[in-house]
């Protein structure tokens, strides 16, 4: 044979011989990805679940999460449950009428210290401008002082209560000098309108919306140092032990409602507006005094601990002792989900490691 | 695209990756660095709060102002470490920390400033104790909140610092390796493209020098582009034709000088042929001149002889039978002077006349050989010219050829006048050997000598006895060398081929010599009873009339027979039985040293007398070896004759009578 033409054939075979190995690798790739996306596609049997979250601002990752149809994406046949502020919410989950509820965290506090089996699941929301206290400049209060000696409506055993009580103190009135008078958020208008009370405690967007029909007519009291709102998801000790997948889907969606909203901070608020049914210039003013974010961390802790001793001082309850909190929080969901985000002091870091 | 500019862009490809890795690792170093650097405020911010802290319970405890003022530095410092804070980190989520943390600055700055105004309020501004309490309860357990807060945001920028740069870590390194399998996939199917390009050119052009390499100069390489290889390959072609022209001129020339050669070897043969033709033809003009020319010595020889027997056998048998006559007719007539005059002039014509035979052609040669031929040339040589020359011989074969005999003699004689005319010496050598299958005859002189060259360089000085001995011996296969010098004497070497001394040529030349063969046992002839039966074999019936009519008148001598030649000597001796044969030497046929030997050897009692004009001792000397009991010569008186026949007769006659 000739000489080059046996280089050609060695340079036709080497070539052929690369070609399949190419082909072999193209084949074993796609059939991985194949089988692999049909694991990932493979529907597990959706689970049903009964949501009581609040239909403001409060709430607003389980909204937009309702809205953009995350739960659905995790595997979660969501009945909601809508209510206008967290206690009632929880209410409505205490009493089986839903499996999850959102909720700020006085209400926590007071329904474990009633002897109530929650779980904490994740803290979705925080603002130190929810509150405030609103009062009427007809009624010569003009600064925190002139509260002294006043009607004060508010919802107890609710942020605004629990702000009205440090605010108080935080500017040396004590509780007995002032008189409460419980008002479910909707009466605060009507109660400060007629002169039923002389100020008001409330939380957003009840507050905003107070404060647009008042007018010029009251004067607000803010604190951001005194006190710092959350909002929670909660759910039954007994209902979260048996269906923990459901509690990561249920997490896991609100993550992903946590990166939308991070990521589409506009467009959250229009979905806001759309299902509270607020005005969207009211969502855009409050809108920066909030934190999304799914956690669960020590603050929590600390805050449910200071409300504890508050409640107890003021004999809400009957318990005499503050509870160890985390006992009420539920860190395996979180740490499955999103583990960076728990945030407790003295447990193992089950974050990943960069 | 050329080779060059592919192994550039392969070159290029490398220092462009090298540029991008680089530039990868310094803005991977970079984002790096400013990550360890928010590392290092979060350090700070934690260091600055934990103090503060410490400052805190400082002042709880002992509510001193000190505590108070350190506090507040503290913390202002803290203000400025999350103000840079704010200014340097770029990350959105570390950024709303940040702003996060600054609220809570600003809160604590204001919890704490609570706390100190609760407890340094003067008397009249005091509240209640139980309120004070209250207040300072409600404001720690904010301050603690904050604080707890602000370690877990710290910890938050550490681990997004730190995550930042292992991303960074991950990142730059995964890119620098990306660019560099990136780089190196390129450079490796660059390679394996140019490898390839290469390859395939390479082949082409093997293959096609190949087919080039086996002969076939039409064939051409076919590579296109405008790569090395393309230009190479044209090159190549080009060279290809410029070798396939010349390869066609050389070929052509190649089958012109085929052609001539072929037209020249032809011509050649042609020329060889005519050459040959001419050579042979010359050679055989040459042979038939030397020929011609020894046809020409052998006649002059011949004519020699012829002159020298006419003298031997005409004239001298003439006068010596006419002396013989006039002898037997002086016996019986007086003694007159007038008859002894007539005697003596015949006596001298028959002298004269035997020299001139002998020196036209010496009898001895012929009847004696060659060695006895030059022994008298020796002592003629002597005899007339004073010339004393000396003879050594160590030949030991008979030389037959007449002729080469001839040769021979004519050759040393012509020698021996040369020395004589011109050595101006007395003496000279003849030397005779054989050897080496040559039969050498060296003549040599101690006289003046001359240069053998002048001879070569004037052959016409050579003489033409040297030029005729010089021409003989070659014609006959032999030479002659001259060794001479001036002053030194000179030697002549005659080298003659032995075979030529028996061969075919001469031996057609020479008489062939009858063997003895022993006749029949015949009777012995009644003969009469006391007288002596003779027979006379003489070729001149003059002579052989002579001798009967000289021995007729003894009463005890019977002519029983004569014969003209030796052969019919020997035939009458076989039949006759004679007690004596008186036998001349010279005759036809066979001469009677032959016909004397033959006789002897076959019938010994039988008296050979050999007769002869000739006086030589050697023919003499030949006559006794070839038998002969007596010889005697024709000049001779009638008595010497019938003395010689008588002789043993008496003896025998004696040797009866005592008996």
């Amino acid at each position: 044979m000739h000489p080059s033409k046996g280089m050609d054939s060695r340079i036709r075979k080497s070539t052929i011989v690369l070609l399949r190995a190419v082909f072999l690798f193209v084949a074993v790739i796609g059939a991985t990805i194949l089988v692999y996306s049909e694991g990932l596609t493979a529907n597990e049997p959706a689970d049903s679940i009964t949501l009581a979250y609040v239909n403001t601002t409060h709430a607003v990752l389980a909204g937009v999460a309702l809205r953009n149809g995350y739960f659905q994406e995790e595997g979660l046949e969501v009945t909601s449950r809508e209510h206008s502020f967290g206690k009632s919410a929880m209410a409505d989950m205490l009493n089986g009428n839903a499996d999850f509820a959102t909720v700020a965290d006085p209400p926590i506090m007071m329904e474990v210290m009633r002897g109530r089996k929650i779980y904490v699941l994740a803290t979705i929301q925080k603002s130190n401008k929810d509150n405030a206290i609103v009062a009427r400049r007809d009624a010569g209060i003009i600064d925190p002082s002139g509260l002294k000696g006043r009607r004060i409506g508010t919802t107890l055993g609710t942020t605004a209560d629990f702000f009205l009580e440090a605010f108080l103190v935080a500017n040396s009135i004590r509780r007995a000098d002032v008189e409460k008078i419980d008002l479910v958020p909707e009466q605060l208008h009507e109660a400060m309108d007629n002169g039923r009370v002389d100020a008001v405690s409330a939380f957003q967007p009840f507050l905003a919306e107070l404060q647009h029909k008042m007018g010029a007519g009251v004067v607000s009291f803010y604190d951001e140092s005194i006190y710092t709102w959350t909002f929670s998801v909660v759910a039954r000790q007994e209902y979260v032990r048996k269906n923990p997948r459901t509690v990561e889907k249920l997490l896991r969606a609100l993550v992903k409602a946590e990166q939308f909203v991070k990521m589409n901070p506009q467009e959250a608020q229009k979905i806001v507006a759309e299902y509270s049914g607020m005005p969207i210039g009211l969502i855009r003013d409050i809108w920066p005094g909030m934190r999304f974010a799914v956690t669960l961390d020590q603050f929590l802790v600390l805050a449910l601990e200071d409300e504890s001793r508050w409640a107890i001082e003021t004999e809400a309850v009957d318990r005499r002792k503050i509870p160890n909190y985390l006992e009420y929080f539920y860190f395996e969901g979180l740490e499955a989900v999103k583990p960076d985000a728990v945030r407790i002091l003295g447990r193992p870091k089950a974050r990943s490691q960069p | 695209m050329t080779v060059r500019k592919r192994l550039h862009l392969n070159t290029a490809a490398s220092a462009i990756t090298v540029l991008v890795v680089a530039l990868v690792l310094s803005i991977g170093l970079y984002r790096i660095n400013r990550a360890f650097g928010e590392l290092d405020i979060a350090d700070e911010i934690l260091k600055g709060s934990f103090q503060r802290y410490t400052l805190l319970n400082d002042y709880l405890m002992n509510g001193n102002q000190r505590a108070r003022e350190q506090w507040f530095s503290e913390h202002a410092a803290i203000g400025n470490t999350l103000s840079i804070a704010s200014q340097r980190v770029q990350n959105s989520p570390d950024k709303k920390i940040i702003a996060e943390m600054i609220v809570d600055h600003e809160a604590t700055a204001k919890l704490f400033t609570g706390i100190v105004e609760n407890r340094e309020s003067t008397s009249a501004d005091r509240v209640p104790d139980e309120l004070s309490a209250a207040i300072e309860q409600r404001h720690l357990t904010q301050l603690n909140i904050r604080l707890y807060d602000k370690i877990l945001n710290i910890d938050a920028l550490r681990f997004s610092a730190r995550s930042r740069v292992f991303s960074e870590l991950k990142r730059t390194g995964g890119a620098i390796v990306v660019f560099i399998i990136i780089a190196a996939a390129l450079s490796a199917v660059g390679s394996w493209a140019t490898g390839r390009f290469i390859n395939r050119r390479i082949s082409m052009l093997r293959r096609g020098s190949s087919i080039i390499g086996q002969g076939d100069l039409d064939h051409r390489i076919d590579i296109k582009g405008n790569d090395e290889f393309a230009d190479f390959s044209q090159a190549f072609n080009a060279m290809t034709e410029k070798l396939r022209m010349s390869h066609r001129e050389l070929r052509n020339e190649i089958a012109d000088r085929k052609r001539a050669e072929e037209a020249l070897q032809q011509l050649n043969e042609t020329l060889e042929q005519q050459v040959s033709d001419r050579t042979e033809l010359a050679e055989a003009r040459s042979r038939q001149l030397q020929a011609l020319a020894v046809e020409l010595i052998e006649a002059e020889e011949k004519e020699r002889r012829r002159i020298a027997q006419i003298l031997h056998d005409d004239l001298q048998q003439m006068l010596a039978a006419a002396k013989m006559q006039l002898q037997t007719v002086s016996e019986s007539l007086p003694d007159e002077w007038m008859l002894k005059n007539v005697c003596q002039i015949l006596e001298q014509s028959i002298a004269k006349s035997r020299r001139l035979s002998h020196e036209l052609s010496p009898a001895v040669l012929h009847h004696s050989g060659l060695v006895k031929g030059l022994e008298w040339l020796c002592g003629q040589m002597e005899e007339r010219f004073g010339l004393k020359t000396a003879l050594e011989t160590g030949l030991d074969m008979p030389l037959e050829s007449t002729p080469l005999r001839i040769f021979l003699f004519r050759a040393v004689q012509e020698l021996l006048f040369n020395i004589v005319k011109h050595a101006g010496v007395k003496t000279a050598r003849i030397e005779i050997a054989g050897s080496s299958g040559f039969l050498a005859i060296n003549v040599s002189d101690a006289g003046r000598g001359f240069d053998p060259a002048l001879i070569d360089k004037r052959p016409d000085k050579m003489g033409f006895g040297l030029l005729t001995i010089k021409e003989r011996a070659k014609y006959i296969g032999g030479k002659l060398g001259i060794e001479s010098s001036p002053g030194k004497g000179s030697r002549f070497a005659l080298a003659i081929p032995m075979a030529m001394l028996d061969s075919g040529s001469t031996r057609q030349l020479t008489r062939a010599v009858p063997k003895p063969v022993r006749p029949p046992d015949l009777s012995t002839p009644p003969s009469v009873a006391g007288d002596t039966r003779v027979i006379f074999a003489d070729d001149h019936q003059v002579m052989r009339q002579g001798l009967i009519q000289l021995v007729s008148k003894q009463p005890d001598i019977h002519v029983v027979g004569e014969a003209s030649n030796g052969r019919e000597a020997v035939e009458q001796a076989r039949r006759l039985r004679p007690e004596v044969i008186v036998m001349d030497i010279s005759m036809p046929e066979m001469n009677g040293i032959d016909a004397t030997r033959i006789i002897k050897s076959e019938m010994p009692q039988i008296r050979v007398i050999g007769l002869s004009m000739h006086d030589d001792e050697s023919i003499s000397q030949a006559m006794r070896e070839a038998g002969a009991d007596a010889f005697i010569s024709k000049t001779v008186g009638p008595a010497d004759l019938l003395k010689a026949i008588y002789a043993p007769d008496r003896e025998k006659r004696m040797q009866n009578l005592k008996t």
